[in-house]
């Protein structure tokens, strides 16, 4: 198992980016677990990375992953937008940044666009991930990857407008 | 709305999502009681319908594979974090009830330490006294070594016992034995750094002092060296003196207390 001072600083690093991962995909609640269920495992694996990118980015994948395990059992498969994140508080907005209606509305466009591209187009615009690094955590084509995010972007696009 | 635009507002949406404060602890929680008991026993972690109820079920879990039977959280849980520096720097946390339920070293020196020691679930007072030997033989104790003791603990009783208790089983052998309180960011602070806390607080005054002596170099050396640096800089090394300090309690039968 990995030292304590390894997960807490891992933890600093990479905890707002996995919990939005989680909360991309599931209400509040479930993502507490996924987000949990991610840093156990993280503990638990014992194989060294290369860098704090190569860390972030196995984190992003195993939450991901997690939130699509709890996605397929059927009866989350219709989650509401309003469980989701009605049940935000203020605690985990910050007002300054973003309004409680701007995450509802994101949320409910990319949740539009169906996954793929949704995985994909997130991992671009908010984590920074070049198509490159999403083909290898997705275990998807490049080309394919590029085409997605294009997609992703201008379905986003219309859906917000 | 431009392409621009919309990458723009995504951003920003989720710029202003952290995790919050509540689920970073309770997860590094539930990840020590995995470590105290056998990963095994709970590796297949499955979704529960709370945080709380899902780490009463991982505490009942630990427990079963110990056959203690289900007592509770409380028993698993360190009320109070011990920093034991010396040059070896070892955590040791301990529950309601005086027993260490971890431990940790916070430095190689304190891993060799650990290696012979065996003090999980001992009483505080049995821990130290292992560790004291341990540290003695190791010919870290003698009558020039400085022992830095600091307790995170908000239960004054608890603390007080903490504090009696080392003193009384380090005094013997070390040359200055000093107890102090620290918080919880302190503490959190010096892990950051490499450092028990005891060990970081005079590091600090060093740099204060305008040493350029880094937190990998403190590791690597005795608090007695660290001390006797900060004499040299013209600082008083005594960890009570500074107003970072908090609130701590220091006590050592050393000439400079």
């Amino acid at each position: 198992m990995r030292d304590a001072r390894d997960i807490e600083r891992t933890m600093e690093l990479c905890a707002d980016s996995v919990w939005r991962a989680c909360v991309l995909y599931l209400p509040p609640s479930e993502a507490e677990d996924v987000f949990q269920e991610t840093f156990l495992k993280y503990a638990q694996h014992d194989a060294p990375f290369s860098d704090e990118g190569h860390v972030k980015a196995w984190l992003l994948r195993v939450a991901i992953n997690g939130c699509k395990d709890v996605l397929r059992s059927a009866r989350r498969r219709d989650v509401s937008l309003d469980e989701r994140v009605g049940l935000l508080g203020d605690r985990e907005i910050d007002d300054r940044s973003a309004s409680e209606g701007g995450l509802r509305e994101i949320i409910d466009a990319m949740d539009s666009l169906g996954d793929p591209p949704r995985t994909q187009l997130y991992l671009s615009l908010c984590e920074g991930y070049t198509a490159k690094e999403i083909s290898r955590m997705c275990n998807m084509p490049e080309g394919t990857v590029y085409s997605w995010i294009s997609r992703g972007k201008k379905r986003l696009r219309e859906v917000l407008s | 709305m431009s392409e621009k635009d919309v990458e723009t507002r995504v951003r920003e949406a989720f710029a202003g999502l952290h995790a919050p404060e509540e689920l970073k602890a309770s997860t590094l929680q539930t990840i020590e009681m995995a470590r105290f008991g056998t990963e095994r026993a709970l590796a297949p972690v499955r979704r529960f319908p709370s945080l709380q109820t899902r780490l009463a079920l991982a505490a009942c879990l630990v427990f079963a594979v110990l056959g203690l039977g289900a007592v509770g959280a409380a028993v698993l849980l360190p009320s109070a974090y011990v920093d034991i520096d010396v040059n070896p720097s070892i955590e040791l946390g301990v529950n309601r009830f005086d027993r260490v339920v971890s431990v940790r070293a916070l430095n190689d020196d304190g891993e060799a330490v650990l290696q012979d020691v065996d003090v999980v679930w001992s009483t505080y007072e049995d821990a130290v006294d292992d560790i004291g030997d341990e540290l003695a033989s190791q010919g870290y104790l003698n009558a020039d070594a400085f022992v830095s003791v600091t307790i995170s603990c908000g239960d004054m009783e608890q603390y007080q016992l903490i504090e009696s208790t080392s003193r009384r089983c380090l005094e013997d052998e070390a040359g200055q034995v000093s107890c102090g309180h620290a918080s919880e960011e302190e503490r959190h602070e010096a892990h950051e750094s490499g450092l028990g806390v005891g060990k970081w607080r005079v590091w600090r005054d060093l740099v204060d002092s305008g040493s350029s002596l880094t937190a990998e170099d403190a590791a690597e050396m005795s608090v007695r060296e660290l001390r006797d640096l900060l004499s040299e800089s013209g600082e008083k090394g005594d960890a009570s003196s500074s107003g970072r300090h908090g609130d701590g309690h220091h006590h050592g039968k050393g000439a400079d207390d």
